[in-house]
């Protein structure tokens, strides 16, 4: 199930106000990256794979076109990515040397079985090209632990 | 127990839990803090805006979100840190009493628990090392948060592959590996090839100890692992030597057993081909070899421009100056976390370091030193006089420059100045005495040196029990550079025991004096299942690295033994001594090789 909680246009009115408002706080920064090609600027909401159990699909959407990728990637071997409170997030951006402290991520969780996913179907994407890197995450006691990030890969579409 | 250059030589609250399964977070609820000009209305207003529900003020601008049923916790975090009005958000986590084992004497266990701690030296116990006595607390291997998570590593047998193991120690017993009824005493011995690995010089169950001590059962300390399955196998004899037939035959045997982690507290300075083919052996069974960096003080690598020099033949230490994946070394740190001064290092040959000095663990009996004075008491007898023995002193000078006079017996060797050979050509003396060499094990432990040139004055040790006729037990020619001897006893073990030193002066020679021997010692072993004792040494750190290495392969049932290195090495937390002086930089951490975590691996994009 995805889940799409970016709020509705009653609040958005208000979020705009704070966004803003976040601008001026000194020693406050946010960098939106921006698809070079197309100008127009990725999702910076959260945004969560969901898990198909009939096909065992996991995919994710940035409802920017309707292009689709493949990410694919060597399992992790430990135990805590691989159950409840572990997983994947995939860092995006529209140019090179992905930021993982500053860019969005799909986060892609545990769902079931013996391993979290190590496949992602990534539609929704617009035309242009997208750089990424992939970071596993687990949790011992309520504390999560992130690996360092894997090695960039890119993709132009279409 | 240093390295020395012989064949090859050793150089409550949750009772026995395993993988907690408590929850760890609030279910259904995280905790938001917005940023400081965020007003709380409008902070309920986002909340609320997400179809959430926001619930009490935390402190500051933190609230409480309860979220709606359809959300996950997950994907709610990473909404609301996304939000620039939000400064943090985090799940509401839970806390639970840390796991504490109820062991008495864990309080003095400063490597799984340092609260600053002056260790402290039992009757009967061997002395403190008070370098660095008390040391800093929370310099440890945070052995109380990985507890939290995991105690029972029997899933991965670690084989101590040393001088055994005293199965039936009150501490051990019940950890030990079950091998079946082709095993009963739990392991083998390859010193007198047979079914019973008892340790009979103690080494061995204080590695096991520091492993798998029975954790939380009120007696004793703790293991790493409060549960375990511990394999002894007995390599090295009562004086704590082996040989490459038995070092090599331990290490098979383990891995043919299904050892996942061999713990190796010694070691050597030949480049041994079988040893090093064992440990191949091990890794092509999917075994990690914990070893012991050697406790010469020296640098491996000698590359750090020091230009220090290392003593003849001790540039390395094996098996630590080999590279195999399978083999991770250990180096040794005091209370302070600085690198103990005997521990051998090398940036690119000594992957961590471990508490290693001050170590309290479980031993295989109570064991006692017993000093000759080497002043009164023997009988000097046989030859003439100009070759005959007697009590002398000798100065010597420690690496600090500092000089001592030690006594010493001598077999003095006059010759006369115009042929420049002895008075008497190969007169064989004597120096006897009756001595009490009661115990289950008696070695016996001396240095002798010769001013004549190596190869040219014999002596022999000749002992016998009471009643008995003495027997030769030991021969060699003495060097210039001297020997340290340690000699097992058993056969003239007793209350009223005759030693003897024997000397035989040389056919010819332009020489001037004769040998002397010179620290005495009986080192005598009663074996029991109560003892524990303090040691230190790179021996010491290993097994607590070993059992780290065996509490991350219970913890992950998929990991291989690179997987588990890896854990081990980038998993700890650096410690300054150990900068350039290993290859991590890093001090072991149970905990923090339990949280790491390896980055990906192909990564790859396609339409």
């Amino acid at each position: 199930m995805r889940l799409h909680l970016f709020p509705s246009m009653t609040y958005l009115k208000w979020i705009i106000i704070s966004i803003a408002l976040f601008f001026l706080l000194p020693g406050c920064s946010f960098r939106f990256p921006s698809i070079a090609s197309s100008g127009a600027s990725l999702p910076q909401n959260g945004t969560q794979a969901t898990y198909d159990p009939s096909t065992g699909l996991v995919s994710a959407s940035l409802n920017l076109g309707t292009l689709e990728a493949k990410l694919q990637w060597g399992p992790n071997r430990e135990a805590t990515v691989n159950r409840t409170g572990g997983g994947y997030r995939l860092f995006y951006q529209t140019n090179p040397n992905v930021d993982t402290a500053n860019s969005p991520f799909i986060e892609v969780p545990f769902f079931s079985g013996s391993q979290a996913p190590s496949t992602l179907a990534l539609g929704g994407l617009a035309a242009g090209t997208y750089y990424f890197k992939l970071v596993a995450f687990g949790s011992l006691k309520g504390v999560t632990n992130l690996s360092s990030e894997s090695a960039e890969v890119s993709i132009s579409l279409p | 127990m240093r390295f020395a250059a012989a064949v090859i030589v050793l150089c409550g609250f949750a009772q026995g839990a395993s993988i907690r399964v408590r929850p760890d977070r609030v279910a259904g609820e995280i905790l938001v803090e917005f940023r400081p000009a965020i007003e709380m209305d409008d902070a309920r207003t986002i909340v609320a805006g997400y179809g959430h529900q926001a619930g009490t003020l935390v402190a500051g601008n933190t609230l409480t979100v309860q979220l709606a049923a359809s959300h996950s916790l997950e994907a709610a975090l990473s909404t609301y840190r996304q939000n620039p009005a939000v400064k943090q958000a985090q799940p509401n986590f839970r806390y639970y009493a840390t796991a504490v084992p109820n062991d008495a004497k864990y309080g003095q266990y400063w490597g799984l628990k340092n609260v600053g701690q002056v260790i402290t030296a039992s009757p009967g116990q061997y002395a403190v090392d008070p370098t660095a006595n008390p040391g800093k607390s929370g310099l440890d291997i945070s052995a109380e948060a990985a507890w939290d998570n995991i105690t029972d590593c029997r899933s991965a047998t670690v084989a101590v592959v040393d001088t055994g193991v005293n199965y039936n120690h009150e501490d051990l017993a019940s950890n030990m590996w079950q091998g079946g009824a082709q095993y009963p005493n739990h392991g083998y011995n390859f010193v007198d090839r047979n079914y019973d690995p008892m340790d009979r010089q103690g080494h061995g169950s204080h590695v096991a100890g520091t492993i798998g001590a029975v954790g939380s059962n009120g007696v004793g300390g703790t293991g790493i692992c409060w549960k375990a399955s511990l394999m002894a196998v007995r390599v090295l004899d009562a004086t704590g030597a082996g040989s490459t037939a038995s070092v090599s035959s331990g290490i098979k045997f383990a891995a043919d057993n299904g050892a996942k982690v061999i713990n190796l507290s010694l070691g050597g300075p030949a480049a041994d081909p079988m040893l090093l083919e064992a440990i191949q052996y091990a890794g092509s069974q999917g075994v990690l070899v914990v070893a012991a960096a050697g406790n010469d003080g020296i640098n491996l690598a000698f590359d750090d421009g020091s230009g220090r020099a290392a003593p003849t033949g001790m540039e390395y230490s094996y098996p630590c100056s080999w590279t195999e994946k399978n083999l991770v070394c250990i180096g040794a740190l005091d209370q302070k976390f600085g690198l103990a001064g005997f521990s051998n290092y090398g940036q690119s040959q000594v992957h961590i370091a471990a508490p290693g000095v001050n170590i309290v663990s479980s031993v295989t009996g109570l064991a006692s030193v017993v000093s000759d004075s080497l002043t009164s008491g023997w009988a000097f007898a046989g030859g003439s006089a100009d070759t005959q023995w007697a009590y002398g002193t000798q100065t010597f000078t420690n690496g600090a420059g500092q000089r001592s006079t030690y006594p010493l017996l001598s077999a003095p060797l006059n010759f006369n100045a115009t042929t420049k050979v002895p008075y008497t050509v190969n007169a064989v003396t004597t120096a006897t005495k009756m001595v009490d060499l009661t115990g289950d094990e008696v070695t016996m432990s001396y240095f002798d040196f010769s001013a004549l040139p190596d190869g040219k004055a014999q002596v022999r040790v000749i002992c016998g029990a009471n009643g008995q006729t003495p027997a030769p037990i030991f021969a060699e020619t003495t060097t210039q550079n001297g020997t340290y001897h340690s000699l097992n006893m058993k056969s003239c073990a007793g209350a009223g025991s005759t030693v003897r030193f024997e000397y035989t002066a040389p056919a010819t020679a332009n020489l001037t004096s004769g040998s002397s021997v010179v620290f005495l010692n009986y080192n005598k072993l009663w074996i029991n299942a109560t003892t524990y004792n303090i040691l230190e040494g790179t021996s010491m750190a290993t097994p607590h690295a070993a059992g780290v290495a065996a509490m991350i392969f219970a913890f992950n049932p998929s990991f291989g033994f690179s997987d588990v290195a890896q854990s081990l090495v980038s998993g700890g937390v650096p410690a300054p001594a150990l900068s350039g002086k290993s290859i991590s930089g890093n001090a072991l951490s149970a905990i923090g090789s339990l949280s790491y975590i390896q980055p990906p691996t192909g990564l790859s994009a396609t339409k």
